[in-house]
């Protein structure tokens, strides 16, 4: 599809090698520095995982004591949750939605640099409290009393609470930045109704990070004031309620769930039809299910606090309002079977991947369901029973989807093919050491296992299930094992990928593997949410396809920076001074403010 | 809609959601304690504050014609209501400043009920705030007499008054919650 053009790229600044990747605004670099940074932190993730599982391998075990324990898995779960699977979605968005609605970058290239940096240091800055041995230990879900003044003494939950605050302040600004991308930067001919799935559950997902993080900051600072400044603010003795942190933290938290989930399910969206080399079947069904799904979304939150006691009719109008959210969950997973039906299947590792998300996420939706019984709820709250949902859908759906990605979008990042052999090893690997992992905690929480215990006592029929979680664990652990060897072999492979190795549907596939920094040489004129496949196969197009540009564009692409990383730093260093000393605060609103300033007048 | 506005309306619809959960937080406290205000404290009077709402909303007004001014290209004019809303703003600052003094005076800190905290700690989320709008309405001013506002194009400014519009309202929602109903 290359065609000569006087594309005239102007970049006033280019840097080489370290510097390069410190000053970038290009939208794929950021993508690729999410997607590395967000795997090196999901071994992280995964290694707390194997030492809590290595704990509770055996009853009274002994590798962990009590305190350090309370630290990996609250890591544990926080690294999963805002360090790998928030950050990988990014990456693919970031990468992505420019090539796949023909824009050359995102609205705000330096917006973008900014939210990668400020991410790191919201990682870094939460993962420095190990060095103390004081990091986090309230749980993910950081509830009081818990986490308040009497009983966190030191700064573990500080180190929760200001790192939560860079990693909202990263993905806010990530937000802002897709909405503003998807709505003004669409290539000509491309309308609101009819983007690739992909793009649209970007955009919508950037909505429930808008609305969703704001909850979490109030709730964050009032514990921060609670614990600082005397307030009694979910104190009862002093007028508050513990219960208000649980109404605050989750009315972020159940939108959190969605803003994790919904992305891997645009990946899904995007590979089913191109491995059935069909369309996906009811587009708008599944555009209209994604919103239901967000809007639903806000209307759940107090199903995680059935077992506090808000009483019957609070109860009952959230457990209606979260049964419901399964309708449009359903229409999408059955919308994804007759995709496949009827179609020529590939099954590359990619579709593998997809088609154990569905698998795997009808369980955990499921157990979802067995949730919102109210009275059920009441008997596994708390239990492993929970921790089994949680990861079917957030492990088996989540991570599956973005494997899935990984396999299909790897070859238009690099330029290189993974391998399938290599592939389907690491996807067999990971779905029966997931299932070995996790399905036994089904059964584990309805015989009473609570989640969150160090140890347990031997006799109480636990046992067998938590040594084979166990086992499966480690299997997880070879099949990403098989992952990382498949990711260092492709690199190094001689093959070339090319443009378009899977006959993709949309516009990424456009352009060279890895494409140039400008993305496209031309912008093309489109039609529908399969517009390449459209350009590429007239006899079978979904759309007739507008008529192409003739003549070349003048490129002019944004210049690299040094602001948003200095700015990140800025607000990295304001953040240590809290747990450190107030003066690094000061030194830190400054550089921030120099960063900001010079930001503004920045020639961009 | 350019880049900016609509990144600013999301930004403005953020802030609400902030405001909001604050409001939540008050309501639901307010709503679950025995009695309001808790034994042995008084009720605020609403009286300077009341001068104050006044000043805070004369203030948004200011700022509104001066992006009508600028909307009838009559940038000296907006330049000097931008200053004007301004100086109101710091005005009203210094207003909340006094009601905190008058709150520790009365026997009410942020520690020893929850009717001082929420009050000491929505007064001080709002204000924070106003002091943003502040320096973003004197920031529209100095980039116009910079030049840099030439209408239509001038989003500094259009952004910082509905900006302070928006601080305005949230107050109006926090005076009444908080000495009134």
């Amino acid at each position: 599809m290359a065609v000569s053009a006087q594309a005239i790229t102007r970049t006033p600044k280019t840097y080489s090698g370290l510097l390069s990747w410190l000053t970038t605004i290009d939208h794929k670099h950021i993508g690729i520095m999410y997607s590395v940074t967000a795997f090196i932190w999901f071994l992280v993730g995964g290694t707390e995982a194997l030492l809590i599982r290595s704990q509770l391998a055996t009853p009274n075990g002994q590798l962990l004591g009590p305190e350090i324990y309370n630290q990996i898995f609250t890591m544990h779960g926080t690294t999963m949750v805002f360090l790998v699977v928030m950050p990988l979605s990014v990456g693919f968005a970031n990468y992505i939605v420019p090539l796949m609605i023909g824009a050359r970058d995102m609205a705000f290239p330096r917006l973008n640099a900014l939210s990668y940096w400020t991410f790191l240091a919201g990682g870094v800055f939460m993962y420095s409290s190990f060095l103390t041995l004081t990091a986090p230990n309230g749980g993910w879900t950081g509830y009081v009393p818990l986490t308040d003044a009497v009983y966190s003494k030191g700064h573990n939950i500080d180190f929760w609470i200001l790192g939560l605050q860079l990693l909202g302040v990263a993905s806010l600004l990530g937000a802002l930045n897709i909405i503003v991308t998807i709505l003004n930067l669409r290539a000509p001919g491309m309308t609101m109704s009819q983007l690739p799935i992909f793009v649209w559950v970007n955009f919508v997902t950037s909505f429930l990070l808008i609305f969703a993080i704001p909850s979490l900051t109030i709730a964050s600072f009032l514990l921060l004031f609670d614990r600082y400044l005397g307030t009694g603010f979910y104190v009862a003795s002093q007028g508050g309620d513990p219960i208000l942190w649980q109404h605050l933290f989750w009315f972020f938290g159940h939108p959190e769930v969605y803003i994790m989930i919904l992305p891997a399910m645009g990946i899904v969206s995007e590979v089913l039809p191109v491995f059935s080399r069909k369309p996906l079947f009811g587009y708008t069904a599944v555009a209209y299910a994604t919103v239901g799904i967000s809007f639903l979304g806000f209307t759940v939150w107090a199903h995680h606090m059935f077992a506090v006691g808000m009483g019957n009719m609070a109860d009952l109008a959230f457990a209606a309002t979260s049964m419901l959210i399964a309708i449009p969950t359903g229409v999408k997973i059955f919308n994804w079977i007759f995709t496949m039906y009827g179609g020529s299947l590939q099954f590359k590792t990619a579709l593998l991947f997809s088609i154990g998300f569905i698998a795997m996420f009808v369980i955990g939706g499921i157990s979802g369901v067995y949730n919102a019984v109210v009275p059920f709820d009441w008997q596994v709250t708390d239990s492993y029973f929970v921790v089994a949902h949680l990861h079917y859908v957030l492990f088996g759906g989540s991570i599956l989807g973005l494997f899935s990605g990984a396999y299909y979008w790897f070859p238009k990042m690099t330029g290189k093919l993974l391998s399938e052999r290599l592939g389907k090893w690491n996807f067999w690997l990971i779905v029966i050491g997931f299932n070995l992992t996790f399905f036994p905690m089904h059964l584990l929480g309805m015989d009473g296992m609570p989640r969150r215990i160090q140890t347990y006592a031997p006799g109480l029929g636990w046992d067998l299930g938590n040594l084979l979680a166990t086992i499966g664990a480690f299997t997880i652990a070879a099949g990403v094992l098989v992952f990382m060897w498949n990711l260092w072999t492709s690199l190094r492979k001689k093959e070339l990928a090319g443009n378009d190795p899977w006959d993709g549907h949309t516009l990424e596939w456009m352009t060279s593997s890895p494409p140039p920094a400008y993305n496209f040489e031309r912008i093309p004129n489109v039609k529908g949410h399969r517009p390449f496949w459209d350009i590429k196969h007239p006899e079978h197009a979904d759309f007739k396809q507008p008529e192409q540009p003739k003549t070349a564009d003048v490129i002019h692409m944004p210049a690299p920076s040094y602001f948003p990383i200095i700015l990140a730093l800025g607000l990295f260093t304001f953040a240590a001074g809290f747990v450190i000393h107030f003066a690094l605060s000061i030194i830190g609103l400054a550089v921030s403010a120099f960063a900001f300033v010079g930001w503004l007048r920045e020639q961009n | 809609m350019s880049h900016g506005w609509i990144a600013f309306l999301f930004f403005v619809g953020c802030e609400a959601v902030l405001f909001g959960s604050l409001v939540s937080a008050y309501i639901f406290l307010r709503v679950r304690g025995t009695a309001w205000p808790p034994a042995g404290f008084q009720r605020v009077d609403p009286a300077v504050p009341s001068i104050y709402l006044f000043l805070l909303l004369l203030s948004g007004a200011v700022a509104f014609g001066a992006e009508l001014a600028m909307q009838r290209y009559r940038v000296k004019l907006a330049e000097r209501l931008l200053l004007a809303a301004s100086l109101l703003g710091v005005f009203f600052v210094q207003g909340q400043i006094y009601s905190f003094s008058e709150l520790f005076s009365d026997g009410i800190t942020i520690g020893n009920s929850i009717y001082g905290s929420l009050f000491y700690t929505m007064i001080g989320f709002h204000g924070f705030h106003v002091l943003s709008g502040i320096i973003w309405l004197l920031t529209a001013w100095r980039m116009s007499t910079l030049g840099q506002q030439t209408p239509p194009r001038h989003f500094a400014v259009k952004a910082a008054t509905l900006y302070w519009s928006f601080v305005a309202v949230v107050w109006i929602v926090f005076y009444l919650l908080l000495y009134i109903v």
